[in-house]
């Protein structure tokens, strides 16, 4: 076994180990368990860093291990280059959630469950992008729903909590059972579940193929909470803890669309996926709409930003559907971007919401006085998930609408750009009615400094992110092209 | 070269026979303590859990497969009585001895709780002993004699808290029903002598006469209602419901399954059609799945939802076993086989952890498992694994079952069997209307309280009896979860030995 091979695990382990500690016998160190989690997930991250020069060369071998044989089951991990953003993305945002948490969340006896559930929440997604077969990827996609359903049922902000939980889960888990049943039927027809194996060419019924097809765009997209199956997410986003929340909205969503990229659109050839353009474009513009109009009507800031979540999936759909590379390629950026600015937007949500006290936008006013550097960076988020140049989003939409106009479906296109109108609207309105409109606010509270750390030091990234977007595009372009033909 | 195998079954039950004897009088003559009644019966079960072991390594290593058995001698007691290994009844006898000594050690604390100790390890033994006997007997009057040796001790069990309404009244009820099973038995096994002038299941073949026929409808149907297949189910969640959480452990986790083996197995034998067979499994089997999913969504009383959810869990167990039958698909036998072990070491420990929940902080609600807050954290992971295993989620064994029920299923083209796949699928999303609450009370926050004197002085101490039986579950559990190639490759005989019985 190599060093190399061992990198895989030990990227898991490093937290899934200081998670079952601290569930077992954390009581006792309650008070450091913050500190304990952030170490662990600095540990993962530092490790998978390390890995980026193995990746480079080319020398990502899968680590395997026999589970059971006479199903053709085999555990393995790997990390190649189409789980590398993703796992980049849910890496990154598992350490600001972790900085937030420990200003946001107050210190209590129960403690160090909350950082054990926060830490295997983040192990189960990094594991789902880690599993280079389909029973551990089933595994870690289960664990990464039960651990974030337990934290909003036990930390959620309302009496509602045990209810929202509770819808989330099923709804969730529904989707997951749709996957479980592709999952299945590709297993016990190609009689293997390593990835590998299955990309180098499963010989498929045909007449089996749109059912596969379907059940995994169905299941993903549950997890992606595009619109029919979205009913989830505004519930669980605002009810969450705020660190979850950023959690759910920056890196879980994110899961649905790795789902995609790499089920259907790898197992299957871009003439099998064909059949699903049209339906993807138009399910992509009907969120996008959607999510957007629902965000301007509503009135509680945490749910504004939850439905622009929906939203933004909307355009991550919309890019993978039209099948062309930079629609596929701008989904992922956009999956990154997203990330981050998703990140943002919760985390000055989450600072106005200390600091008010109030979630109401029509209680909010005036605050560009009291809060400017909140001000700032709230201004920033908002016009980089409304598409201006130089922000992270604009490079991504820009890929995205470039791709419609390679489908035949010219109105889709340009549909998609008119939805993103929509956007600016929200955006306007949450910062306008926030920051700009006449009024005070009473009373201003204290906000941890972790929370501030973790706001500013997002909008930088945006920046950053926005202005040298190259090095980013380069890693995700790495191997994508190989979805839409050729060999892997 | 013939090396003892496990050509004698009598060992271990007259051995089991003689310690329930044994315990009842020593313990009624010599006033010995509840810890060592509990230890001699653990002994006495680990005694013959390791000599079938050792009979089955042994039978292993001579490479011998099973030959049925004699019927020369028509002795109650001889070889002809039994069947000389069979690979599906040492499965599932090692499964009940195992859990059976778990439970008897967890019954060394546990018990505390009641009086009349004397009673109740030579019932059980006797239970399990009845259970042991219908595994292997090869003669439908032992067959019936040793059925009713399990009942009648199961019954007492059930109704041994006597002292509260709701254990009578479940005893009753279970003993009403039981004895009209009983009864239809007898008359299926009255008229299967009739029709071939013989007692033993290797006369019975093939007979196409109306009393053989029906003979065997009765037999099937008295089973049915033994082995809670719906509707015929109703008895079963007051019975676990209301029996000490230790003997609920060992009637839904393996008694039930046993029942349904033999049932199944001697159905077989009988010259019922598989196919047939198969087919009105199946569709019980759906009812049951639907059934107890959905009865177990309105319980608040934590026991008979345990309970309901064995009604649903025996529906995926026939269910497998079904389509097996119908598609004679080795797999889906094997994946029965898989269900019953992940199941009963899941529900055993699930009503063991329970069991602890009642004794220290008197939780017998739903809600009241808040409570077990205040307790250390080990049982509330138990359960919780538990739990997790029984709802199917990965990486326990219970998904790992379901998963290779699965496969087996979407191999086949037949419509029917994919139909009832996606009942089985809905089944287990339904199931976790039940199962999360449960988890989601387990970890939620105690509510405050004004603190109580007496409450702040303990942080309880759970007793090694208690914990040791739950330990070892966990990490079988465990066990099974990290190779479960092991449990495929144990289960291959006895789904090979179901196969050679279609015909």
């Amino acid at each position: 076994m190599k060093t190399q091979e061992l990198i895989n695990l030990s990227v898991l382990l490093v937290k899934l180990l200081p998670a079952f500690l601290l569930l077992i016998i954390g009581k006792t160190v309650h008070r450091y368990a913050k500190w304990i989690a952030l170490t662990a997930s600095l540990a993962s991250l530092g490790l998978f860093i390390a890995y980026i020069p193995t990746l480079q060369q080319g020398l990502n071998t899968p680590l395997n291990l026999d589970y059971l044989p006479s199903m053709g089951i085999q555990l393995s991990l790997k990390i190649d280059w189409l789980s590398f953003p993703f796992l980049l993305t849910e890496e990154f945002v598992t350490i600001f959630a972790m900085i937030f948490a420990i200003g946001y969340i107050k210190t209590d006896d129960r403690n160090h469950i909350f950082y054990a559930l926060l830490l295997l929440f983040s192990a189960g997604m990094s594991g789902t992008t880690l599993a280079n077969d389909i029973f551990l990827f089933y595994f870690f996609w289960e664990l990464m729903l039960i651990a974030s359903a337990l934290l909003v049922v036990n930390w959620g902000e309302s009496a509602k909590k045990t209810a929202v939980a509770f819808k989330y889960f099923i709804i969730t888990h529904l989707g997951s059972l749709l996957v479980l049943v592709a999952f299945i039927m590709v297993c016990s027809q190609s009689g293997t579940d390593h990835f590998s194996a299955l990309r180098d060419g499963v010989q498929m019924a045909p007449e089996t193929i749109p059912l596969i097809g379907t059940l995994f765009l169905l299941g993903f997209g549950v997890k992606m909470a595009v619109v029919p199956f979205h009913i989830w997410l505004p519930d669980t986003h605002s009810e969450a803890p705020m660190p979850v929340t950023i959690m759910l909205a920056a890196a879980m969503l994110s899961m649905g669309t790795y789902g995609i990229l790499r089920f259907p659109m790898s197992f299957l050839t871009p003439g099998q996926f064909a059949m699903f353009t049209l339906p993807m474009m138009i399910m992509g513009i009907v969120s996008e709409f959607y999510g957007a109009i629902m965000a301007l009507v509503e009135t509680d800031i945490k749910r504004i930003i939850a439905y622009s979540s929906v939203s933004q999936m909307g355009y991550i759909l919309f890019g993978l559907g039209t099948l062309t590379l930079s629609g596929v390629v701008g989904a992922t950026l956009h999956v990154v971007y997203h990330a981050i600015v998703k990140a943002l937007l919760f985390c000055c949500v989450g600072w106005i919401i200390k600091a008010v006290g109030q979630r109401n936008i029509k209680e909010i006013r005036g605050l560009r006085k009291k809060l400017p550097l909140l001000t700032t960076c709230t201004i920033l988020g908002a016009l980089s998930i409304a598409g201006v140049p130089a922000l992270a989003i604009f490079n991504s939409e820009w890929l995205i609408f470039s791709s419609g106009f390679q489908t035949p479906y010219i109105g889709l296109a340009i549909l998609e750009i008119l939805g993103s109108i929509l956007t600016s609207a929200y955006i306007l309105r949450l910062v306008g009615t926030m920051f700009f409109m006449p009024g005070e606010v009473s009373q201003i509270h204290k906000v941890p400094f972790s929370v501030k750390l973790v706001t500013v030091s997002l909008t930088i990234l945006t920046v950053i992110a926005g202005i040298f977007p190259k090095p980013l595009f380069n890693y995700v372009a790495n191997e994508l092209p190989l979805i839409l033909g050729g060999t892997w | 070269m013939v090396i003892p195998s496990l050509q004698y079954p009598q060992i271990p039950l007259l051995l089991l026979g003689c310690m329930s004897v044994f315990i009842f009088m020593a313990a009624r003559s010599f006033k010995i303590s509840n810890v060592s009644m509990a230890l001699l019966a653990a002994l006495s079960f680990l005694l013959v859990f390791s000599y079938v072991i050792f009979e089955k390594q042994l039978f292993q290593i001579a490479n011998r497969s099973f030959k049925g058995f004699s019927n020369n001698l028509a002795n109650l007691f001889s070889s002809a009585a039994f069947y000389s290994y069979e690979p599906g009844a040492v499965f599932i006898s090692l499964i009940t001895f195992g859990l059976a000594t778990l439970v008897s050690i967890y019954c060394a604390e546990y018990l505390n709780l009641d009086r009349r100790q004397h009673a109740f390890y030579p019932l059980l033994i006797l239970m399990v002993c009845g259970l042991t006997g219908m595994l292997f007997s090869a003669n439908l009057m032992v067959l019936y004699l040793f059925c009713e040796l399990m009942s009648i001790s199961a019954y007492a069990l059930v109704a041994f808290r006597r002292h509260t309404d709701t254990a009578i009244e479940a005893g009753f009820k279970y003993l009403m029903m039981g004895s009209v099973a009983s009864i239809v038995i007898l008359l299926g096994i009255t008229l299967l002598f009739m029709s071939y002038g013989s007692i033993h299941i290797a006369d019975m073949r093939g007979s196409t006469s109306w009393s053989a026929q029906i003979g065997t409808l009765f037999f099937f149907a008295g089973f049915c209602l033994k082995c809670a297949l719906v509707p015929m189910h109703t008895w079963l969640p007051d019975a676990h419901g209301r029996a000490p959480s230790s003997i609920s452990a060992i009637l839904s986790g393996v008694l039930v399954q046993g029942v349904f083996y033999v049932m199944l197995k001697i159905t077989l034998s009988l010259g019922f059609n598989h196919v047939l067979l198969g087919t009105i499994l199946l569709c019980l089997s759906l009812l049951n799945i639907m059934v107890g999913n959905l009865m177990g969504l309105v319980q608040n009383h934590t026991k008979r939802l345990l309970g309901y959810s064995t009604i649903a869990q025996m529906g995926y167990i026939t269910l497998c076993m079904a389509v097996g039958l119908r598609n004679k698909s080795m797999l889906a036998l094997q994946s029965g086989f898989f269900i019953i072990l992940a199941h009963a070491l899941a529900k055993s420990l699930a009503f063991l952890t329970k069991g602890v929940f009642h004794y220290y902080v008197g939780a017998s609600e739903i809600k009241d498992l808040r409570r077990a807050s205040t307790l250390p954290i080990f049982p509330s992971l138990a359960f919780g694994i538990s739990i997790i295993s029984l709802s199917a989620l990965p990486p326990f064994p219970g998904f790992t079952g379901k998963w290779i029920a699965l496969s087996s299923f979407f191999l086949s083209s037949d419509k029917i069997t994919i139909l009832s796949a996606l009942v089985f699928l809905a089944g287990s999303l339904i199931a976790f209307g039940y199962y999360f609450p449960l988890l989601l009370t387990l970890f939620s926050k105690p509510q405050k309280k004004v603190p109580d004197e007496n409450e702040k002085k303990t942080q309880k101490k759970i007793s090694f009896w208690m914990s040791l039986p739950i330990a070892i579950l966990v990490i079988s559990i465990l066990f099974i979860s990290i190779v479960p190639q092991y449990l495929m490759d144990t289960s291959i005989e006895a789904a090979q030995f179901l196969m050679g019985m279609m015909r």
